[in-house]
């Protein structure tokens, strides 16, 4: 199916105020054609307003939306040429597939022939064939899904907007439908904004991820980059399951090393003094580490710190350890079933290149 | 006694509680429509013959509704027809109905998509019903008389259609309020303008909702009294007016009373049997999850 050439979406100091209540704070981003680019964040950080602003179904405050470097920050829905599929779908109920399909042609006052050609090619890709004369409201879930989807794409839309369009299926068609419209995005190489709180969906989808909280853009870069080095500590902890482990500490140097005291535990970060040295605002700091960064051992060995095991979660393939050092809780993921039980004494080595320091006053990751 | 035997007991027990509470409310209109077919010898029952059984069937009540000559001379005193009563009543309540609904649904959307009016708009709507009709009708007919409009079909339809439109309001903004927000804007995102947004999309999805209001406001309008009783004399009294002049000075006329029930009724019936699909199918709007 031909759609229309990618074109580059740009978003200047977008900025959203509810009221007193400001739901976008200067979004400055951009998406480049053919992109698939995740908007991540909890529930309420404004990913849904920024969408909806894109889609021309709200209007900023204040900042621009380019579409192919052409302002389109107040034109109409009907002229951005984008496609949304909301999170409830919202496939009209007392209309047939076919006719939700060609509701937005229809709008448009395409020619009977012309509609009834695309809506069948988009059919055909979404494999709707069978339920084209059933009625919105009497779809199951999937099919409600993919005429949703469906609908978006029938207008060949420059972008496609997905608001957390997964959200309401049940976990194992989740994975099934993420990885099919992995698929569909590449086979027609179509640029997407992809909304999520889900940062299992974002990191398995996009190539990009865009983290937002609070209405402000907190980072933008590949899965990659926002897993191993999250610029603060909000992104840190939003991504990666189970999240990282924070442990407050003090800095303090002796002789000519410099040590993470953390009360119950010292950690030699030396190697980092420099940077340190350079970057922290005082000796407040926070250490993070993922779980999966984190080996255990049975024996004692050089750099590791003694715990108790409070708690082991199985999970099959994978056993999250949640051991206590004085009164602090560090949990650890091994692959592989362990034979651990509660109250064993081990030792955490925790795994020096993947670790992170935190500035306790601004929560940006220094190291 | 075992639980099994219980439950069957609590369930017979259900069923005769049921059947008794039907009975309680279907005779009185059991009555009614018996009452309409009998002879005037056999409208009272007395002790000894409850007469829960017509015994002489007759059509004469009806026959004295739209031509009292020729049968039961004996109450010749009441030598009026229900034609022009029963007509007005049409008129009126069905023109009412329509123009409440068409107002009434459109200001409802207002309010539900675009807060119209504020906040609390179908709330001080409601209010505005909630003041005892008896208290205002005097001022209304007051007003009216100043504007000539009083016994005139338009002052009537704008009187039924006022005192209904929060009814309209408020049921139909709660439809509209069931069905979410991303439906029109999906639509809008189809290219729709708002009126195409509420004429194509909204409106086919709140029909079950406008059959409903409509049969209420309907029944509201049909079943007034103290509006039309002050309002109207002569060219527009409406059937209960007509009923009410079955009792008098010279007695209760029972059969014709009952025959003229009987006669309101069918217009209600007949509407409620049409949109039946509706009313059953009930307010589910299936596609939507939330």
């Amino acid at each position: 199916m031909a759609l229309s050439e990618g074109e580059k979406l740009e978003l200047e100091e977008l900025t959203k105020y509810f009221g007193n209540f400001c739901a976008v704070d200067h979004l400055t981003l951009e998406v480049n054609p053919g992109e698939f680019l995740s908007l991540l964040g909890p529930s309420g950080c404004g990913k849904t307003t920024t969408l909806n602003m894109i889609a021309g179904l709200l209007e900023p405050t204040y900042g621009r939306i380019l579409i192919g470097g052409r302002d389109v920050t107040y034109l109409p829905p009907i002229e951005r040429k984008v496609g949304l599929v909301f999170q409830s779908y919202a496939v009209f109920p007392h209309m047939t597939v076919y006719e939700n399909l060609a509701f937005g042609l229809k709008v448009r006052k395409m020619p009977k022939a012309e509609i009834d050609k695309k809506v069948k090619e988009v059919a055909s890709l979404l494999q709707l064939e069978d339920v084209l004369n059933v009625k919105g409201g009497k779809l199951n879930l999937d099919q409600t899904q993919r005429t949703a989807l469906g609908r978006a794409m029938v207008i060949e839309p420059t972008f496609f907007l997905l608001d957390e369009p997964l959200s309401n299926l049940d976990p194992a068609l989740r994975a099934v439908m993420r990885v099919k419209l992995k698929q569909l995005q590449k086979e027609l190489s179509q640029t997407v904004v992809y909304v999520t709180h889900d940062q299992l969906e974002a990191m398995s989808m996009a190539d990009r991820i865009a983290v937002m909280n609070a209405g402000k853009l907190q980072q933008v870069g590949t899965p990659e980059e926002v897993y191993n080095n999250p610029t603060n500590k909000f992104v840190a902890n939003f991504i990666g399951s189970p999240t990282m482990n924070f442990i407050d500490c003090t800095l303090t140097e002796k002789d000519t090393r410099m040590l993470l005291d953390a009360e119950d535990f010292t950690i030699d970060v030396t190697r980092f003094g420099e940077v340190l040295k350079k970057e922290a605002c005082g000796p407040e700091v926070v250490l993070g580490i993922r779980p999966e960064h984190v080996q255990i051992s049975l024996e004692r060995v050089k750099n590791c710190i003694e715990g108790k095991v409070v708690l082991v979660e199985p999970l099959g393939t994978e056993t999250i350890i949640t051991c206590k050092i004085g009164r602090k809780e560090i949990k650890a993921l091994m692959l592989g079933a362990y034979k651990i039980s509660i109250g064993d004494r081990l030792y955490l080595i925790p795994n020096m290149d993947r670790l992170h320091i935190i500035d306790k006053k601004t929560e940006k990751v220094i190291v | 006694m075992d639980i099994r035997a219980k439950k069957k007991i609590e369930k017979i027990m259900r069923y005769v509680i049921l059947i008794l509470a039907t009975i309680i409310i279907l005779f009185p209109i059991y009555w009614m429509v018996i009452t309409s077919v009998k002879p005037p010898e056999e409208w009272t029952p007395t002790p000894t013959n409850p007469r829960l059984i017509p015994t002489h069937f007759t059509l004469d009540n009806y026959v004295f509704l739209f031509a009292p000559f020729g049968v039961m001379e004996t109450f010749a005193q009441f030598r009026e027809t229900i034609h022009q009563p029963l007509m007005s009543s049409l008129i009126l309540s069905g023109s009412a109905t329509v123009l409440a609904l068409v107002i009434g649904t459109c200001a409802a959307y207002a309010m539900s998509r675009y807060k119209a009016g504020g906040e609390f708009a179908p709330f001080q709507l409601l209010m505005f019903r909630m003041f005892p009709p008896i208290a205002i009708i005097v001022p209304i007919m007051i007003l009216y008389s100043a504007l000539r409009w009083l016994d005139t079909a338009h002052g009537m339809i704008i009187f039924y259609t006022v005192v209904n439109m929060p009814f309209v309001i408020w049921l139909m903004k709660s439809f509209f309020d069931d069905i979410p927000k991303d439906i029109d804007e999906a639509a809008m995102l189809d290219g729709c303008s708002p009126p195409q947004v509420f004429f194509k999309v909204i409106l086919p999805l709140v029909k079950p909702g406008i059959a409903v209001t409509a049969l209420f406001i309907f029944i509201m309008c049909w079943s007034d009294f103290l509006g039309a009783l002050v309002l109207t004399y002569r060219y527009w009294l409406t059937l209960p007016i007509a009923l009410s002049k079955y009792q008098g000075l010279f007695g209760y006329l029972y059969g014709p009373m009952a025959a003229t029930g009987v006669i309101a009724a069918v217009p209600c019936m007949v509407i409620g049997i049409v949109i039946q699909k509706y009313l059953v199918r009930g307010f589910t709007f299936g596609a939507v999850r939330r």
